[in-house]
C-alpha cells in the first residue's frame, strides 16, 4: 500500500526520532496541560495516519478500558486528603486517587493513539530499513519470517483442505482438533525442511561472504534534514524545562505542580507544535503542491 | 573458447553404496546453452550442485572441476558466489524477502557493494526483466512463474558467467515455462552468459540448446549437439527418446535420414519430404469410449468466493460417467482447480444442481499435501486398517521396501504413487485429479498413466485437470476445454486436438493439414503403418541415502507401583488441598495483603499437599530411555552469561526503581531496562555472525508460531507460541531461545499492531526461550515429553503471567503497589491457566515433532548452527 501523507514521505529514522519525542515526552511530563495537548496530537495524528482504520479500536477497545482504570483506580488507592466517602469494606475514597487514576488513564490512552500512528506509518518495510542498519542478521532474521508467514499460512490451509477431502469434514469438535494438529505437525516438518532448502538458496547467492551491505529503499534528504531539526528545536527546550523542575506536577497528597509562567506557557507551544507536526508538515506538502498546480 | 571442463569426475554420497556421479568428463564453451537431461535420480542435481560450491554436497569426490581453467574449489568464495549463479528447482523455497525490491537486492547485498552501486544493480535488472512495476509487491502475491523469473533476476544482479539452473520449469505451468525459457534464451543471446541447466520439458528446452548431456545412472550417456544425442539414443534404443521432441521421435520412428528436427517447423518441412514417397494409409478407428452409468451431473453450476466477487465458474454443465476418463484442459485462473474443489465437495456452489454418484477423492496439485505421517505404512493405513488391501495396494504402486521410510525422503514420483495410493485406499468411485503430471519426467508420466488407465477398467469415473496437453491427448477418453469458467461440449482427443491449431499437442501442430486428424505421436506412426514403439516397463526409482528416523520418543511402560504410588500421591493431594483451603478458609485469597498468621495445623496441611504433589511427579517421572537424541549444545560461556544477566541483573533493576519512581518514570525506567536486556543477546547474535542455515531455523520457528496462531481458530486464547518458543531453547540453546522467543512477539506486534507492550511481551517470551535452553543445557530440564510439560505449565504461569501482569497493571492501572498488583495477578490468572494448559497440550503434541524433525534434518544436512 503506499502511503501518501507528508510523513511516510519522510526518511524513517526521522519518523523514529519523532514518535520517541512524543512517546518520550508523553511520559515524561506529568502536568495535566501537557498531557492534554499530547492527547489533541495525537488525536489530530490518528485522524491524519490512520484514516483507513476509522479509530475502531480506539473506540471500542482502548477508551472503555482506559475508563475502567479510572475507574478502578481508588479502589486500590487511598491517598490523598480529600475524602469523598467510604467504601462499604471501610477504606476511603479519595479525590486525589479519583483525579490520578483519571490523569493515569488518559496518559495510557494518549500513548494507545500514539502507538497506532506508529503502527501505521512505520510499515513493515521502514521497521526493516530501520533494523537493517543496526542488526543485519536480526533483520535477515525478521525479512525471512515476514516472507514465510504466508505461505505457511497457504500450506496450512491445503493440508487442512486435502483432510476435509479425504477424510470428509470433521463432525466432532475433536476431531477437528485432531486434524489441526496434524496439519500443524505437517506444516512444523515442511516449514523446517524449507528452511534448510532456504538456506541453500542463500548461500548460492552470496550470503555469508564478509562485508555484507544492505540496500536503503529510503535516503535522506534536505527535508529530513530540516524535519529534524525542527524537532530537535521543540523537544530540547521542552526537556530542559522539564529537567530543571519547570513542569513539574504531582497529586499526592495534594495535587500541586509548577505554576502558569510564561515559561510554561511557551514550553506548552513549543511541545504542541512537536505534537502535531505531522499536520503542519501536510499542510506544507498541500500549498506546495497547490502552488506548483498554479505554476503550470 | 572453454569455459568450463570437467575431467573424471566421480562422487558418492557418504552413506550409498554406489557413487551418484561416474568418471563424469565434458566441457562447456563460453555461450554455450546447454541441457542436462536424465531421467528422475539419474545425479543431474547433484552434478549442478557439485558445480556451484557454497552448495555442494557432501560426499566423496574425484576429478577435476575447472571453471576458465581455475580449479572450482580454488576460487575464492566472492568470485564462485558471483560469477556462477544457481537457480534451483521450486521458486518458493528460494525467495528470501517478502517484497520483491528486497528479493532482487539480496544477491547484491551479499556481494558487500557500495549503496550507489547497488541501487544501480537493482535499477538495471528491474528494467531488463521489466518488472519495475511489481517492485513494490509482495513476493507472496506473485504467480509462481513470476516467482522464479523473480528468483532468475535475483541471480542475474550479480552477473554471473555460468547459469546453472536445476529444472527450473518443473513448478511451472506449460506458459509460465516458456516464458521463462525464453528469458534464459534471452540471457544467453543476449549477454552471452553460459546457461547449463538440467530439464524434462525437452519438447520446448531443446530447440533452444546448442549442447546436449544426456546423463544415465550417474554415467554421462551420451553428449553434443541435440542431433548427434538423438542419433544416439536412436541407436540405443534408449527408453529415454520417449521425452525427446515429437518431430525427433517422429524421424526417429520413420527411421529417417539427414538432418533431426527438433521443432515443429522442421518436423512439418521434414514430414511433407516424407509425405511424398510415403502415402499416409487411414488411421486406423479408435473404439468409442464406452459410456457406463452417470457419476457427475453438474447443470448450471455458479461459484464465486466472495459476495461481492465475480463468478470463477458460471452455468456450466458437466456429465462424466463410470469408467471414463475426462481430461479438463485451459489456462490459468479459468477456475479449473475450483471445479475439481467444487466437485469433491469442498467448495459449495451457489447455483445449480450437481449431483455426484459415489464417493470422490482429490489428488490435490501438490501431492505432498496429502502425506500427513512420519511414516509411509501410517500414511496408507490411516485410511484403510485392512492390512492386506494396504499391502496389495503397496504392491500396486510399487512401493515395497518403503514401508518405514520418511514420506519426506521419498522421490517425486514415489510420493505422487504414494498419495494416489492412499486416495485409491478410500475406494473412491470417482477420482478427481489436480495437475496429475506436474513435475514428473516422462517415465513417470507413463506409469501414472498406466496406473490411472488399470482405475478406469476398474469402473472409477477420472476427471483430471491438467495443462499437459501430450498427457490428455494420450490418455483422455474425451477432452473439454474450460473457459472463463464454463466447460464446452467435451470431445475426444482425436476430434478436440485436431479442431485446434493454437491449444493442441506438437503432434496435431506438425501434421494438421498434412495429415488429418493425429494428436498423438503414435497416430502420426499409425498413419504411415507404424507401430509406436512400446514403452518398457518403468524401472524402481533409483534407492535414496536417506537415514531410518529413530522413534524419538519410545514410550517407556510405568511399572504398576508406580502407578498406584502417583494414585495415592494425587488423591492425597486433593485431600489436603480441601482440608487446608477448609481451614484458612477464602480469606487467604482474599485480602492477601493483610494475611493472617497461618496456625500449626494449617502448615501441615499444606506441607502434605506440597509432598503429595512432589510424590505424583517423583512416580510419573521417567527414565533418559526416552531422551530426544542429542543436539548441539551451546558453549558453557553463553549460557552462563544468558543466565546470569536474565536472572540476577534485570530483576534486581526492576525491583530497585519500582521502589523508587511513579508510574510514568518507572514505565521508561523499565523500558530502559528491558532495552539493555534484550539489546546483549541481539548483539552477540550479530557478532557471532550466525550460518544461512541457523538464520533460516529460527526465522522458519518463529513465523510458525506466528502461523500457528491461525491454525487452531478452533480454540480461542490458544496460540502455540510458548511451546514453539521452549522447544526452540531446549532444541538449539538459550540464546536461540532467546531470539526466536522475541523476535516472533516483535513480529507478532509489527504485523498485528505495537502499543507499549511490545518490548515487554519480546523480554517475557525470549526470557521462556532462554530459560529453557539454560536449564536443558545444565540438564535439569530432560527432553522428555511429561518433563516439558511441566516446564510449560510453570513458565506461562510464572514467568510469562509474572511479567506481563504487573506490566499490565503498570500500563492500565496507574501505580504500582501491593493491592494493585494482587488484584491484576489475580484477575489475569484464569487466563494465565488457560495458556498454561495450551502450552502443556501444545508441548505434549508438538514436542517429538520439532525435535524430531530438527534431529532428524541435522542428520541428513548436518549442523544446524
Amino acid at each position: 500500500m503506499h502511503r501518501t501523507d507528508a510523513v511516510s514521505r519522510l526518511h524513517p529514522g526521522v519518523i523514529l526520532l519523532f514518535f520517541l519525542c512524543v512517546v518520550g515526552g508523553t511520559l515524561l511530563l506529568s502536568h495535566p496541560l501537557f498531557r492534554l495537548l499530547s492527547l489533541i496530537g495525537a488525536l489530530c495524528c490518528h485522524a491524519l495516519l490512520c484514516r483507513d482504520a476509522r479509530g475502531a479500536f480506539l473506540l471500542r477497545t482502548a477508551l472503555p478500558v482506559c475508563l475502567l482504570a479510572a475507574v478502578l483506580n481508588p479502589l486500590f488507592n487511598h491517598q490523598g486528603v480529600h475524602i469523598l466517602f467510604y467504601f462499604p469494606w471501610g477504606n476511603p475514597c479519595t479525590g486525589e486517587s479519583l483525579l490520578y487514576g483519571v490523569l493515569a488513564s488518559l496518559l495510557l490512552f494518549t500513548v494507545l493513539v500514539w502507538f497506532r500512528c506508529y503502527t501505521a506509518v512505520m510499515t513493515t518495510d521502514r521497521s526493516l530499513f530501520l533494523f537493517s542498519r543496526a542488526a543485519p542478521a536480526l533483520s535477515l532474521l525478521l525479512r525471512l519470517a515476514l516472507r514465510m508467514i504466508p505461505a505457511m499460512r497457504a500450506d496450512f490451509a491445503r493440508t487442512m483442505e486435502a483432510q476435509t477431502c479425504l477424510l470428509g469434514p470433521a463432525k466432532t469438535k475433536r476431531e477437528a482438533l485432531r486434524r489441526a494438529f496434524m496439519a500443524f505437525r505437517v506444516q512444523l516438518r515442511r516449514a523446517l525442511e524449507n528452511a534448510v532448502q532456504l538456506s541453500d538458496a542463500m548461500k548460492s547467492r552470496g550470503y555469508g561472504l564478509p562485508g555484507r551491505t544492505a540496500y536503503a529503499l529510503f535516503s535522506w534528504h534536505r527535508r529530513d534534514g530540516l524535519c529534524c531539526l525542527f524537532l530537535l528545536c521543540c523537544a530540547l527546550p521542552v526537556l530542559g524545562a522539564s529537567l530543571s523542575g519547570g513542569l513539574s506536577f504531582s497529586v499526592y497528597p495534594t495535587p500541586h505542580g509548577a505554576a502558569v509562567t510564561p515559561l510554561l506557557l511557551f514550553c506548552a507551544i513549543v511541545y504542541f507544535s512537536l505534537c502535531i507536526s505531522p499536520v503542519l508538515w501536510n499542510r506544507l506538502e498541500v500549498l506546495a503542491w497547490k502552488r506548483s498546480g498554479s505554476a503550470m | 573458447m572453454e569455459t568450463l571442463r570437467l575431467s573424471h569426475v566421480t562422487f558418492q554420497y557418504p552413506t550409498a553404496a554406489v557413487p551418484a556421479l561416474r568418471d563424469v568428463s565434458l566441457t562447456l564453451r563460453r555461450g554455450d546453452f546447454a541441457v542436462l537431461c536424465g531421467p528422475s535420480g539419474s545425479g543431474k542435481s547433484t552434478l549442478l550442485r557439485l558445480l556451484k560450491p557454497a552448495i555442494a554436497p557432501h560426499g566423496e569426490r574425484s576429478g577435476e572441476l575447472l571453471l576458465d581453467g581455475v580449479p572450482i574449489d580454488a576460487l575464492s568464495p566472492r568470485d564462485a558466489g558471483a560469477r556462477i549463479g544457481f537457480v534451483a528447482q521450486s521458486p518458493h523455497t528460494q525467495l528470501v524477502s517478502d517484497k520483491v525490491w528486497h528479493e532482487l537486492a539480496f544477491g547484491a547485498e551479499s556481494l558487500g557493494l557500495p549503496q550507489e552501486e547497488l541501487r544501480r544493480r537493482v535499477a538495471e535488472t528491474a528494467t531488463y526483466f521489466g518488472i519495475t512495476s511489481w517492485l513494490d509487491r509482495n513476493t507472496a502475491d506473485l504467480s509462481g512463474g513470476e516467482q522464479q523469473l523473480l528468483v532468475l533476476a535475483g541471480v542475474m544482479i550479480t552477473r554471473p558467467e555460468l547459469l546453472l539452473l536445476d529444472e527450473p520449469t518443473s513448478q511451472l505451468d506449460p506458459h509460465a515455462a516458456q516464458t521463462f525459457l525464453r528469458w534464459l534464451q534471452q540471457i544467453n543471446r543476449d549477454l552471452g552468459t553460459t546457461v547449463l541447466l538440467s530439464e524434462h520439458r525437452l519438447e520446448e528446452v531443446l530447440p533452444l540448446s546448442s549442447r546436449v548431456f544426456l546423463l544415465e545412472d550417474g554415467r554421462l550417456a551420451a553428449q553434443g549437439t541435440p542431433q548427434d544425442v538423438i542419433c544416439r539414443l536412436r541407436d540405443t534404443q534408449s527408453p529415454f527418446l520417449a521425452a525427446m521432441p515429437t518431430a525427433a521421435r517422429f524421424w526417429c520412428g520413420v527411421n529417417g535420414s539427414g538432418d533431426v528436427p527438433c521443432t515443429v517447423n522442421d518436423g512439418r518441412s521434414y514430414l511433407a519430404s516424407y509425405l511424398q514417397t510415403h502415402p499416409p494409409v487411414p488411421l486406423p478407428a479408435k473404439p468409442d469410449p464406452v459410456s457406463g452409468g452417470c457419476a457427475v451431473r453438474a447443470e448450471g453450476l455458479s461459484f464465486r468466493y466472495g459476495k461481492d466477487l465475480p463468478d470463477v465458474l458460471r452455468d456450466l454443465d458437466l456429465t462424466a460417467s463410470t469408467g471414463e476418463w475426462l481430461c479438463l484442459l485451459g489456462a490459468n485462473g479459468s477456475g479449473k482447480s475450483t471445479l475439481l474443489r467444487v466437485l469433491a465437495g469442498v467448495l459449495r456452489p451457489q447455483h445449480g444442481d450437481l449431483s455426484i454418484n459415489g464417493k470422490t477423492a482429490l489428488l490435490p496439485q501438490r501431492p505432498e499435501d496429502l502425506l500427513w505421517h512420519e511414516r509411509v505404512w501410517d500414511e496408507l493405513s490411516c485410511v484403510c486398517e485392512d492390512e492386506a488391501r494396504v499391502d496389495a495396494m503397496l504392491r500396486r504402486f510399487r512401493l515395497t521396501g518403503l514401508e518405514d521410510r520418511h514420506p519426506s525422503d521419498l522421490s517425486g514420483g514415489e510420493v505422487q504413487r504414494l498419495a494416489m495410493a492412499k486416495l485409491l485406499l478410500t475406494q473412491p468411485d470417482i477420482l478427481l485429479l489436480d495437475e496429475p503430471t506436474k513435475g514428473l519426467d516422462a517415465g513417470q508420466k507413463e506409469a501414472l498413466a498406466q496406473s490411472l488407465r488399470r482405475c478406469c477398467r476398474d469402473g472409477m469415473c477420472i476427471i483430471a485437470v491438467s495443462h499437459d496437453v501430450e498427457f490428455c491427448a494420450a490418455n483422455a477418453d474425451r477432452c473439454a476445454l474450460l473457459f472463463d469458467g464454463a466447460v464446452q461440449t467435451p470431445q475426444t482427443p482425436r476430434v478436440f486436438f485436431s479442431q485446434s491449431r493454437l491449444y493442441t499437442t506438437a503432434a496435431a501442430k506438425l501434421s494438421r493439414d498434412l495429415v488429418p486428424c493425429c494428436v498423438t505421436l503414435s497416430d502420426l506412426l499409425a498413419a504411415f503403418g507404424i507401430e509406436m514403439p512400446k514403452s518398457r516397463e518403468n524401472p524402481p526409482d533409483p534407492p535414496r541415502n536417506a537415514q531410518q528416523e529413530k522413534q524419538v520418543f519410545a514410550k517407556a511402560k510405568l511399572p504398576l507401583w508406580r502407578k498406584i504410588g502417583a494414585l495415592c500421591g494425587g488423591c492425597g493431594a486433593i485431600v489436603s488441598f480441601c482440608l487446608a483451603a477448609k481451614e484458612t478458609g477464602p480469606v487467604l485469597f482474599s485480602d492477601f495483603g493483610a494475611a493472617p498468621a497461618l496456625s500449626a495445623k494449617q502448615w501441615v496441611l499444606f506441607g502434605a499437599f506440597a509432598v503429595c504433589c512432589l510424590l505424583v511427579l517423583l512416580c510419573l517421572s521417567r527414565k533418559r530411555a526416552d531422551a530426544v537424541p542429542p543436539l548441539p549444545r551451546e558453549p558453557v560461556k553463553r549460557t552462563v552469561f544468558s543466565a546470569v544477566w536474565l536472572l540476577l541483573v534485570l530483576p534486581l533493576g526492576l525491583f530497585l526503581g519500582a521502589n523508587a519512581l511513579d508510574q510514568s518514570r518507572y514505565l521508561l525506567l523499565s523500558l530502559g531496562l528491558l532495552a539493555a536486556g534484550l539489546l546483549p543477546f541481539f548483539l552477540r547474535f550479530e557478532r557471532r555472525r550466525p550460518s544461512a542455515r541457523l538464520i533460516a531455523v529460527l526465522a522458519a520457528l518463529s513465523a510458525l508460531a506466528i502461523a500457528g496462531r491461525a491454525a487452531f481458530f478452533m480454540l480461542p486464547e490458544c496460540k502455540p507460541v510458548l511451546a514453539i518458543v521452549i522447544l526452540a531453547g531446549v532444541a538449539l540453546g538459550g540464546e536461540s531461545g532467546f531470539l526466536v522467543g522475541s523476535v516472533t512477539m516483535l513480529l507478532s506486534n509489527l504485523l498485528f499492531g505495537q502499543g507499549p507492550w511490545t518490548p515487554y511481551q519480546m523480554f517475557a517470551m525470549g526470557l521462556c526461550g532462554a530459560l529453557a535452553g539454560i536449564l536443558a543445557r545444565c540438564r535439569v530440564l530432560p527432553p522428555r515429553r511429561g518433563a516439558l510439560c511441566v516446564f510449560g505449565a510453570v513458565c506461562a504461569v510464572v514467568v510469562y503471567g509474572g511479567i506481563m501482569n504487573p506490566v499490565s497493571a503498570l500500563l492500565w492501572g496507574g501505580a504500582l503497589n501491593r493491592e494493585i498488583l494482587f488484584s491484576y495477578y489475580l484477575s489475569g490468572l484464569p487466563m494465565d491457566l488457560i495458556h498454561a494448559a495450551a502450552t502443556a497440550m501444545f508441548l505434549w503434541a508438538l514436542a517429538p515433532t520439532i525435535l524430531g524433525q530438527l534431529s532428524r534434518l541435522q542428520t541428513t544436512h548436518g549442523s544446524l548452527t
